[in-house]
């Protein structure tokens, strides 16, 4: 009964939406590349994306962090050609851009741009050229090690980012979600330049890519363009998808120092859906629940006292202590809340996060929450495809999923229900883990005592 | 239009793009819409149909420009009370409450006007605009707000004064505006918002807070009726009230060589040159020096990047030009090694004169056309920056501005550029802020600049 509901929900609003939004025109070129041409009023410029399924599991030893190499170098290959471009008498393309915008995530790796609409081809051709063409050099590689290691160490200077380590490490074990997503220094130090071409040859094919382009122009000329452009692109199979190993089953705690750290920093999470499951809406609607202004966390007051921090009021305003984690675009995801307490506290705060995040196992969330967790997701679904890049990017995420539009997405966020959130943390939050950093000296006494 | 195009054949459509892109515009005037409700406030709408996105600005013509001697800082800080929630109960301010609800929430004060900016699911346009009606209505202006706000307000301002390019500005705004308030920095200083209290906010809000000095944009997907009918509902029952922009007074022109320096602990020397630019009104001048600055500082297409960095005379230069209610500013600025200073000044000059002695050619006035184009498009890609457009020429005079700017700089004639740069800058009569590295042990600043004092007349 409740299925058949939401499912008219869905319905009405996808109905309600059609006179609104004109679907996409979907192509399937001969090389395999996945097209959606998006005709946009919002103005004169067309954003473009490329969305490739190249997975952390598909990086092998000796290749781990390849897909954050092979970004930078995308990165400042790009950056030259459009240098270059900028040259009077030359192709001009975005005045502000310093390259094309990569990001690498769990599941896939991300490309996107924009161009004024009258230098749509250019925009077209400098994607296709750097994200699926360019021969690399040893010298592009030394380069983009030294800056992906620089990035490493300067993102390891935050506490959350190595206590984030551990809670993965003791959330998927064996599982290559367990490993930092752009490898470590070390593991960069290894990579070598044969075997990282072989890997992009394999991995960066059309075949297994998703090319989404927004623009103030009919669907057709949208398509034709594109097609010309990325049409031309030598066709290769599809990768087989990696098989990763199982994350454990049991419950799990890593504990580590920091000389860095003042405070203890901890990370408690549970597993939670992945992107293409049906209840993954509802894992992000429980996030909102917990997160933010009005969100359980910060209305939990003996929370914050538990935390046994001394922080002025007008602190907490712009650095609140206890704070949600974004839940992870990825086949395997999890929901998990960073806190710093003191480390005398650090039993206490575990058993009160944990308590927040096993609460709906047995209890329910009311309408009034529901609304505005509801809402709060909905926002940030259409706050996050503000321009046409953005827009071309998460509709080409979506679909690498086999996830639909835009209205579907808010539809189903619209749709879940308190019944949706116990689904979720009966199904799921059956086991979970957690990543501790103590001060380094408050780390020596414990073990001294 | 679109759907006629969508019937034609590719091969036609690519002939018909080549000829029409130039032409289509940036913000389609049919999608815009405006009017007065009767208590005098203006709403600008202007609807699309994909994305489920709205964005709102709200415009108050109250910057800091408008303050009295004794107010000065009060529109910043009444920006911060109006906005933020003054303690931890006031969680349904439009700042909080906003962000509770997912949306994003921003305000800013500028010398012409103050802005708050919203932007949410289309579906919850409606609540925000609520909250927004509230915020600029009912404000809670208690001392005990004030006093917590003032404090806040003040440090910000503390910080900024220990930054060299917040000093910079201060500088040369203040020697470039000796009668009109311009001159004014726009939050005032620590000791005078220290100073202020609440009636001196509530005087402020009473005299620029009213109906028919505020306009609100909304740009994105949305049914222009309905949200027509929410805002009457919600800033069309505020009461009207008389009101009078108070005339500002006017700037006289610069006859000589108005030197500002400070010494900083730093490596490099920052030079800021100054000189006054067309008011908003002169909109044909104002794109006039559109195309100059965009000449002189666009990137590496530009002449400073050409003079002054290719050849390592300069780390960093550029060119900015805001246009404003009243004259402003064309400001061009570079940082140098210290014993670079005078070539760099000199350069700088040079290209000035240029630009006044020789007329652009066609091809570099096509290209600056074509820049300046492209930019708009870019600064125009999301509906919150169209909302910031539409605001933005409303706040200073005319929304239409903003749909007309790529018409306008496109008839320009290079004769016109260079009567505009004839008629505004002058090589003789400018204001200069210098921040300089202190001088090492043993060494003199003239020693160091040797001409800085020869440029200092009147």
């Amino acid at each position: 009964m409740r299925t058949l509901a939401r499912a008219g929900l869905i319905a009405l609003i996808a109905v309600l939406s059609v006179a609104a939004w004109s679907a996409p025109a979907t192509v399937d070129l001969d090389n395999g590349l996945r097209l959606i041409a998006v005709d946009s009023d919002q103005g004169r410029i067309a954003g473009m994306a490329v969305v490739i399924g190249c997975s952390i599991a598909d990086e092998p030893d000796g290749l781990h962090g390849a897909r954050a190499l092979l970004q930078q170098i995308v990165v400042m290959d790009s950056h030259e050609a459009i240098s270059e471009a900028r040259r009077p008498a030359s192709a001009f393309v975005d005045p502000r851009s310093s390259g094309l915008s990569v990001n690498t995530d769990w599941d896939l790796v991300e490309v996107g741009f924009a161009a004024h609409v009258e230098e749509l081809d250019a925009g077209l051709r400098l994607l296709a050229s750097h994200v699926f063409g360019a021969e690399l050099t040893q010298e592009r590689l030394e380069e983009a090690r030294e800056l992906v290691q620089r990035g490493y160490d300067l993102s390891h200077q935050s506490p959350v980012q190595g206590t984030f380590d551990l809670f993965r490490h003791a959330l998927y074990g064996d599982h290559p979600m367990a490993r930092p997503m752009r490898g470590d220094p070390q593991e960069l130090a290894a990579v070598e330049l044969q075997p990282l071409q072989a890997f992009r040859d394999t991995h960066y094919v059309p075949a297994n890519a998703v090319l989404c382009v927004v623009a103030p122009l009919p669907q057709e000329e949208i398509v034709s363009a594109a097609t010309v452009v990325f049409g031309a692109l030598e066709s290769r199979p599809a990768p087989e998808p990696a098989q990763p190993p199982a994350p454990p089953e049991r419950s799990l705690v890593e504990v580590d120092e920091s000389a860095d750290l003042a405070q203890a920093s901890m990370v408690v999470g549970v597993p939670a859906p992945g992107m293409a499951e049906p209840l993954r809406p509802a894992a992000e609607v429980i996030a909102a629940l917990l997160e933010g202004r009005g969100g359980r966390l910060r209305r939990d007051l003996g929370l914050l006292q538990t935390l046994g921090l001394a922080v002025p009021t007008r602190l907490l305003r712009e650095h609140y202590p206890v704070g949600t984690l974004p839940v992870p675009i990825s086949r395997h995801a999890f929901l998990a809340v960073h806190a710093l307490c003191t480390p005398m506290n650090i039993e206490h705060t575990r058993q009160r996060l944990l308590r927040h995040l096993l609460a709906l196992q047995t209890g329910t969330a009311t309408e009034e929450e529901l609304e505005r967790a509801r809402k709060r997701v909905i926002n940030a679904h259409v706050r996050s495809r503000q321009t046409p890049s953005d827009q071309a990017l998460y509709l080409a995420r979506r679909a690498l999923f086999g996830l639909g539009g835009p209205q579907e997405a808010i539809a189903d966020i619209q749709a879940v229900t308190s019944e949706d959130l116990t689904a979720v943390a009966t199904r799921y939050f059956k086991r979970h883990a957690i990543g501790v950093q103590m001060p380094a000296t408050v780390a020596r006494r414990v073990q001294h005592d | 239009m679109r759907r006629t195009q969508r019937l034609l054949g590719i091969g036609l459509l690519l002939v018909a793009l080549a000829a029409g892109a130039c032409a289509a515009p940036i913000l389609d005037p049919s999608r815009i819409s405006d009017r007065t409700l009767d208590n005098g406030f203006r709403l600008i709408l202007k609807d699309e149909d994909q994305w489920g996105l709205a964005a709102a600005a709200l415009y108050v013509r109250a910057g800091s420009a408008y303050e009295s001697e004794d107010q000065v800082g009060a529109a910043h800080l009444l920006e911060h009370l109006l906005f933020e929630a003054t303690d931890q109960r006031d969680e349904q301010r439009v700042g909080p409450a906003i962000e509770a609800l997912g949306g994003y929430v921003n305000a800013s004060t500028t010398r012409d006007f103050t802005r708050i900016d919203i932007i949410v699911a289309s579906q919850y346009l409606p609540e925000a605009l609520e909250m927004l009606a509230q915020a600029v209505f009912e404000p809670r202006l208690s001392q005990a707000a004030v006093a917590r706000e003032r404090e806040i307000v003040a440090r910000e301002l503390i910080d900024r004064a220990d930054t060299a390019g917040g000093t910079l500005d201060d500088l040369l705004w203040a020697a470039a505006f000796e009668q009109h308030p311009y001159g004014r920095p726009i939050g005032g200083t620590a000791e005078q918002v220290g100073d202020l209290t609440a009636d001196d906010l509530m005087q402020f809000y009473a005299r620029f807070y009213v109906p028919a000095n505020m306009a609100l944009v909304v740009v994105g997907d949305i049914e222009p009726e309905q949200v027509a009918g929410r805002v009457e509902e919600l800033f069309g029952s505020a009461p009207q009230s008389d009101f009078d922009a108070p005339e500002l007074p006017g700037e006289p022109a610069l006859q000589d060589v108005r030197v500002v320096a400070e010494t900083r602990p730093s490596e490099a020397t920052i030079v800021s040159f100054a000189w006054h630019a067309p008011e908003v009104e002169d909109f044909d001048e104002v794109c006039a020096m559109d195309l100059i600055y965009t000449v002189l500082g666009e990137g590496p297409l530009g002449r400073l990047h050409a003079a002054l960095n290719e050849d390592g005379l300069a780390l960093v230069s550029s060119c900015d030009y805001l246009t404003q209610r009243d004259p402003g500013l064309v400001i061009v600025m570079a940082v140098c090694e210290a014993d670079k200073e005078t070539d760099v000044r000199t350069a700088i000059l040079n290209e000035i004169r240029r630009l006044r002695d020789e007329p652009l050619t066609a091809e570099q006035l096509d290209e600056a056309k074509r820049v300046l184009r492209i930019g708009y498009a870019f600064s125009n890609e999301a509906y919150s920056d169209q909302a910031g457009s539409l605001g933005f020429y409303e706040a200073l005079g005319d929304h239409a501005l903003a749909i007309e700017y790529v018409d306008r700089v496109n008839a320009i004639t290079a004769e016109q550029v260079q009567q505009v740069a004839q008629k505004y800058l002058d090589p003789d009569a400018y204001t200069l802020a210098i921040i300089r590295p202190e001088p090492r042990p043993g060494e003199t600043e003239e020693a160091r600049v040797p001409c800085a004092h020869s440029l200092v007349r009147g």
